[in-house]
């Protein structure tokens, strides 16, 4: 598989107009009070330079050296300061260049990556291929690092010359590009690195549009300008501040006030008051993360897939959805949302709501008076309704469910660690590999299948063909087929997707989500009043 | 006085002890948390290992004890930034917000307690008292966000959120902390009114006042200078607990208000067993509460010198 140096949007000098209007039919069927601000761009309005951005963050960044860290969102803020090797498609979710301006399996298990010329870190050392193997090394081998199993399918890192690099695989795997599009891919400048040692996290170096300046933990990030960066007239914003607010509404409030410009989290609570809220442009777009419900499936009675498919016809998605996501979602019957290349429209309605169903296959597997099941779940108040709506929607089925309460961690720990309960209500928000987020969940070794149980007949030879597959239809039926086989085997309860829903000034242009809830800045700017 | 500062020492360690214990109590394990989404054993136990989270935790209360007493109070383990440094950054904010709160509701509780313990039994103290229990009534996070919709969206007189450092820009560090620090006040103000009002009743009552009426002394004179004098030792400790219960009360607010405090510091260090912070904190407030009873005790003896001489 080849991939060309094509320039996607993000790369261009400056948004075109085609780029504007095509912006604008991807986000108007999801905008709200939008209409204004993209119609003056669509108009042809130029993006201006300077200004500061100040953005509301729902989490605080879980450490500021990519191989460290361990939460998704983290993404946000390293892309601001550094780059990955391969990018993704923000609507396709395809890997397009990024620090490699190109890349081709040059042999089945040999990754060959051309890297962009003329890049250097914020600290003036040369991006070069010695750059790349000193990173991903790294990301292999530190004590520190989170992505040494993504990097596994690696086996070695071969300088070719200073602007091409050869990854040996340890087998064919053609996931291995959009691996490098996620956390694995950041690189680093490797003298900053070697010369800050522990406090590297604290004080970051890329090759990013804007430098990495001020970290107060817990608390905020700032980014300035890189005026060296490699591509022309890029970026657009002189400054972003990232203040860290927790709590939704409070993040709502501080926009409406107008301390920040944007806020990436909007309660679907406060929703309406956004939209009715004067200079405000609210959004929103179906997520791929999904709520499930996973299963203990080596500890009975779960081991016996009647009863998985008993609880699964007992769920009520679509209920689910209105009730907790005001009808607005959309409910989960696979593991890719409906606009994701590998979404398979023949799972839909697969286990609809049906009780009398439900029953007969209790009755089947040996309980005919129902059963008594331990559910874990998260403290936070939309997990508890979660939990309180299915334990009601089990009762009919026979199945009483008994709910434990725990933080993330906690409860993470008591599912996959210490074995307790039978369910897991959780978010999954996954890789931008496919495949490497089932592989994460469902393969026998998964940190999420508590008792290590064989995975059903046909999973790893499914799972080996989604990553072996050397072309995107054959890697599309690839991944059909391992979903199928979890969805039909009833692993887990795929339960709704849930919404990204976002606020900003009607100043702020060029703004725009994506599916894996990691926008970026790059074409971002402030219009002047 | 060298007695109570002598006392300094095994209360700090006694409540570091317990909170350390405590924190061993809750389930869940950092390195599950510092591992990632998706964990595997050899990444735990990695992790486990760098962060010295796998010795015995009585160990690692003596090493942090020890490391205390010599100035070090270690690092976040997940941010690695040093405790004192974030105590140095994050207690100033709250401590502002503490004062500007005592400040707000010694001066509103006295004047309200005064005028309600001179009309006693009237409409006005009927109102003041029925006002103030509003204060008791209602959540310090409920009032702060009548606050926020009335004075920050609304008129937008003060900011809805964030912190300017005091040594920055005085004037606007003390904008931005009025709406927590009324949020705050508020069950200040009630205390302090309901119990100045109540023991003011009770001077007021007194033989030697009626002796000071007779001498024809005017009103003002007898509550302001009289009668603040004789329930100053009330006030003075009413205060020095309403410091502590405010400290407390800043972890809502500053949540509310998304005020860079060490409230919001430490609800996040407990929840995910950052044990380091936990501990400074903890460190830290201590030594403030023994620091204000002291300042309290020694102020009441300044002024009843009978209590110093007992």
């Amino acid at each position: 598989m080849t991939c060309n140096n094509r320039t996607n949007s993000s790369s261009k000098n400056s948004p075109t107009r085609r780029d504007a209007l095509r912006s604008v039919a991807a986000t108007a069927g999801t905008m709200s009070l939008s209409l204004l601000p993209l119609g003056t761009w669509a108009q042809g309005a130029r993006p201006t330079r300077g200004g500061e951005l100040k953005v509301a963050l729902y989490s605080a960044p879980s450490n500021l050296d990519p191989i460290a860290g361990t939460s998704g969102s983290d993404s946000i803020i390293l892309d601001t300061y550094a780059e990955t090797l391969v990018r993704f498609d923000e609507e396709t979710l395809r890997p397009t260049p990024g620090l490699a301006k190109s890349w081709e399996f040059t042999q089945p298990n040999l990754l060959v990556l051309k890297l962009q010329e003329g890049v250097k870190f914020h600290d003036g050392t040369p991006f070069d291929a010695a750059a790349v193997k000193f990173n991903l090394e790294r990301g292999k081998t530190d004590p520190r690092s989170r992505i040494s199993r993504d990097l596994s399918p690696i086996a070695a890192v071969e300088v070719m010359n200073q602007h091409t690099v050869a990854l040996r695989l340890t087998g064919p795997d053609v996931s291995v590009p959009m691996i490098l599009a996620d956390r694995s891919g950041y690189m680093n400048s490797p003298a900053a690195v070697k010369q800050r040692g522990d406090q590297y996290e604290r004080n970051p170096v890329g090759t990013g549009r804007w430098k990495f300046s001020q970290y107060t933990p817990n608390q905020s990030v700032v980014v300035e300008r890189n005026e060296a960066y490699w591509q022309p007239n890029q970026p657009y914003l002189d400054r972003i501040s990232m203040q860290v607010i927790t709590d939704a509404n409070t993040a709502l409030r501080s926009v409406i006030s107008g301390e920040n410009h944007l806020t990436l989290r909007v309660s679907p609570q406060q929703e309406d008051l956004a939209t009715k809220s004067a200079g405000l442009v609210v959004g929103n777009l179906s997520s791929g993360a999904f709520y499930l419900t996973l299963f203990n499936y080596g500890k009975p009675p779960l081991n016996d897939r009647r009863v998985r498919e008993a609880l699964s016809y007992a769920i009520n998605r679509n209920a689910m959805n209105a009730v907790l996501n005001r009808g607005k979602g959309s409910p989960a019957w696979g593991h890719f949302g409906s606009t994701h290349w590998a979404y398979d429209r023949s799972l839909e309605n697969i286990f609809p709501h049906n009780i009398e169903r439900a029953k007969k296959l209790l009755a089947e597997a040996g309980y005919p008076n129902g059963l008594d099941l331990e559910i874990i779940g998260w403290t936070d108040p939309d997990s508890q309704r979660r939990v309180e709506l299915m334990t009601e929607m089990l009762k009919p089925a026979g199945v009483r469910l008994k709910p434990t309460l725990r933080t993330l961690a906690e409860a993470t720990q008591m599912f996959a660690v210490e074995k307790k309960g039978h369910l897991y209500n959780g978010l999954w928000i996954g890789r931008l590999d496919p495949s490497l987020s089932l592989k994460f969940i469902f393969e026998k070794q998964s940190f999420l299948n508590p008792e290590k149980a064989d995975p059903p007949p046909g999973f790893d030879a499914a799972l080996l063909a989604s990553t072996t597959a050397t072309n995107p239809d054959a890697r599309r039926a690839a991944l059909q087929q391992l979903q199928r086989i979890i969805v039909e085997n009833a692993l887990c309860i795929p339960l709704y997707y849930d919404r990204f829903i976002w606020a900003h000034h009607s100043s702020v242009k060029g703004f725009r989500m994506n599916s894996v809830g990691r926008p970026r800045f790059d074409n971002v700017y402030i219009e002047k009043a | 006085m060298k007695g109570r500062l002598l006392q300094v020492v095994p209360i700090v360690i006694l409540s570091t002890f317990v909170v350390f214990g405590l924190l061993q109590l809750v389930p869940g394990d950092p390195a599950y948390t510092l591992a990632g989404e998706v964990p595997d054993p050899e990444t735990v136990q990695r992790i486990r290992k760098l962060y010295e989270l796998d010795q015995p935790w009585l160990l690692r209360y003596g090493s942090w004890l020890w490391s205390a007493a010599q100035g070090d109070l270690s690092s976040s383990i997940y941010t690695r930034e040093p405790v004192s440094e974030m105590l140095w950054r994050a207690f100033p904010h709250t401590l502002l917000i503490v004062v500007y709160a005592l400040l707000l509701a010694t001066v509103l509780g006295v004047v309200l307690g005064v005028i309600a313990a001179a009309n006693a039994g009237r409409a006005v103290d009927t109102v003041i008292t029925g006002i103030v229990s509003i204060g008791i009534s209602m959540p310090n996070f409920w009032i702060a966000m009548i606050l926020v919709s009335t004075f920050a969206l609304g008129f937008q007189i003060f900011p809805a959120t964030g912190a300017i450092a005091f040594s920055k820009d005085p004037l606007e560090a003390i904008r931005y902390a009025t709406l927590p620090a009324l949020a705050l006040a508020s069950s200040g103000v009630a205390e302090v009114t309901r119990q100045l009002r109540s023991t003011m009743v009770e001077f007021l009552g007194a033989t030697h006042v009626r002796t000071l009426y007779a001498k024809g002394l005017p009103m003002s004179n007898v509550l302001w200078k009289h009668g603040l004098r004789n329930v100053a030792v009330n006030l003075l400790t009413i205060i020095g607990l309403q410091f502590n219960r405010l400290l407390a009360a800043t972890v809502i607010v500053e949540t509310v208000f998304a005020f860079p405090g060490v409230g919001g510091a430490v609800i996040h260090a407990a929840t995910n067993k950052d044990f380091p912070v936990v501990q400074g904190v903890v460190f830290l407030l201590v030594l403030i509460v023994l620091a204000v009873n002291l300042a309290v005790d020694l102020l009441c003896a300044a002024v009843d010198p009978r209590i110093g001489r007992r």
